[in-house]
């Protein structure tokens, strides 16, 4: 067992790992600067709400249903285009993070949807109550109140980004997940499919307990 | 006669309806409504009578589909987005839920109206400690409403609605989620901001024993309509409409039915006597019975309060005597008297 690790190749691995990260923690920043709005705006648009409009809610709804029917697989090489527009290339790691962005950012908005139906519909008729402007409501009550709700739909997110770096190795985005298909399984090294799957793991529950503690944090029930 | 004042909020006309289904229910059918600066009004009504409803067009969170809505002087429906909000921020609500924030301090509970005024920081701080001063949670500045008692979030609530010192407070079945001791310390608070700040409270509710406790007038709302309205002790006393009567039975839990099939087997005329003010303290049956040779039995009575004033209403039988009277005498010295048999 000793002598199987050793004859790992560790560097390899190191990489992958680290190209994982780059991969999470930069589709992560843009699935949540994007994916807050667009939730807090397919809130605001639905049905006797703040901003009811029907039509457009509609609208955003679809796109949303259709980029999240996709496979992300699918979406990896539509998006092709796309991504070497905005990150100049369609390989390794920054030709994997626009997808990454697009496949999602929908899955958060939409979860951020059910966050802020979460809160207390009473909030926003004290806030109305009170004078308050919609932007007002937004920022000073809805957004806090649902906060852990929105913390734990960051930690789903992450970690279904996760899973979604693993298929990046159609692009050569490399990372953890190309590295358990390529040696693993392809070359019938069952060693690295283990370490990397462990380590896969790892982040995982990292990730959970991060944002387990987030949660709790700013739980004041 | 007394000149009438300029009213704090007049409504006129107002009718309002919900889309259910295909069809428009209507919930407000035609209220006209003045109430008076510095007076605290009741609306009592079952539920689904469209009190929740006709508090909400005081502030316009409902929209009437027609009326007017003149509230200290500002036609509301006249004003534009900006001017609405700032109309509101002279209108404080409290809710039966409280609807304080869970995730902010009391401290920023009670600050988030001025905040949302604008008013700069300076300002808050203090103004926040009085106002928990006042109303008793100046310890829990600090701790969040999930860590309080009913009583004292209802407490926040009011300090809230408070902050901007608002001319009107609406209270939407502000004591309905609470037990009644907790109800008379959020009632008796009430009443002792009515006074020290003349503000004007218009309260909603499906007790009477509410509107008895503190209110000044009150209307009573059936199926969208005021049916009845007056100053609480003429209302309570001598309740015109069956569901008046209804609401005033049950604050004093007695069934009328039963109570007439109780006194079938009493001899002799039934009478419901009032008596009103201090007047209800003074040894008057007696002297009644004295000088007509009047017998009586007491078959039920009450000695209470409505808001400050005393009252009394007591159910008798009588026999023998000089009956006629014996009612002059009574009504000559101001006591109600109402032949029930």
């Amino acid at each position: 067992m000793f002598a199987l690790l050793q004859s790992m190749d560790w560097a390899e691995i190191g990489l992958a790992g680290w190209d994982t990260l780059l991969m999470l923690g930069g589709a992560l920043l843009f699935t949540l600067i994007l994916g807050l709005p667009l939730g807090v705006l397919l809130f605001l648009f639905d049905r006797g709400q703040l901003l009811a409009a029907p039509r457009l809610y509609a609208l955003l709804s679809l796109l949303v249903n259709v980029l999240r029917s996709l496979p992300f697989v699918i979406l990896l090489i539509v998006l092709i285009p796309f991504t070497l527009l905005v990150a100049g290339t369609s390989l390794g790691v920054a030709g994997a993070i626009p997808p990454l962005v697009v496949g999602a950012t929908p899955f958060f908005a939409r979860l951020v949807e059910g966050a802020l139906r979460g809160v207390d519909r009473g909030i926003v008729e004290a806030g109305l109550a009170m004078g308050a402007s919609t932007r007002q409501i937004v920022w000073q009550a809805l957004l806090p109140e649902a906060r852990p709700a929105i913390l734990s739909a960051a930690t789903v997110t992450a970690i279904t980004l996760v899973g979604y770096t693993a298929m990046s190795g159609v692009i050569g985005g490399g990372g953890l997940g190309d590295l358990a298909i390529r040696f693993g399984y392809q070359r019938f090294q069952t060693e690295v499919m283990v370490v990397t799957v462990a380590l896969l793991l790892l982040l995982v529950q990292l990730l959970q307990m991060l944002g387990d503690w987030l949660v709790r944090r700013y739980t004041r029930r | 006669m007394r000149s009438r004042p300029t009213p704090v909020i007049e409504l006129q006309d107002i009718h309002k309806s919900f889309p259910v289904g295909t069809q428009r229910v209507p919930a407000l059918r035609g209220i006209d409504l003045r109430i008076e600066p510095g007076e605290v009004f009741g609306i009592i009504g079952a539920s689904g009578a469209g009190k929740s409803t006709l508090l909400r067009v005081i502030n316009l969170l409902e929209r009437p589909d027609s009326g007017r809505v003149q509230v200290a002087g500002a036609d509301l429906q006249g004003l534009d987005e900006a001017g609405l909000r700032q109309a509101r921020q002279r209108i404080g609500m409290i809710f039966q839920h409280f609807n304080l924030l869970a995730s902010k301090t009391v401290a920023e509970n009670v600050a988030w109206p001025l905040k949302i005024a604008g008013r700069p920081e300076a300002e808050i701080a203090p103004r926040v400690a009085e106002l928990l001063a006042r109303v008793g949670l100046a310890e829990q500045a600090a701790k969040y409403p999930a860590q309080l008692s009913g009583g004292q979030k209802q407490r926040v609530g009011i300090a809230r609605a408070l902050a901007t010192r608002p001319q009107v407070l609406l209270c939407d079945e502000a004591t309905s989620a609470l037990d009644p001791e907790t109800t008379r310390g959020v009632l008796d608070l009430l009443a002792e901001i009515n006074t020290e700040l003349g503000l004007t409270i218009v309260l909603i509710t499906h007790e009477m024993d509410v509107v008895r406790r503190v209110c000044d007038r009150v209307a009573v709302l059936e199926a969208g309509r005021i049916v009845e309205q007056g100053p609480v002790a003429d209302v309570f006393l001598h309740p015109r409409e069956a569901v008046t009567r209804r609401f005033v039975l049950e604050a004093e839990h007695v069934d009328e039915g039963d109570q007439l099939a109780d006194y079938a087997h009493v001899p002799g005329r039934l009478l419901r006597l009032t008596f009103r003010g201090e007047r209800s303290y003074e040894p008057l049956l007696g002297e009644v019975a004295r000088r007509t040779g009047l017998d009586f039995g007491i078959l039920a009575g009450r000695i209470d309060r409505i808001k400050r004033e005393p009252y009394g209403q007591l159910t008798i039988s009588v026999s023998g005597g000089d009956l006629p009277a014996a009612t002059e005498l009574l009504v000559e010295r101001g006591v109600h008297v109402e032949v029930l048999r």
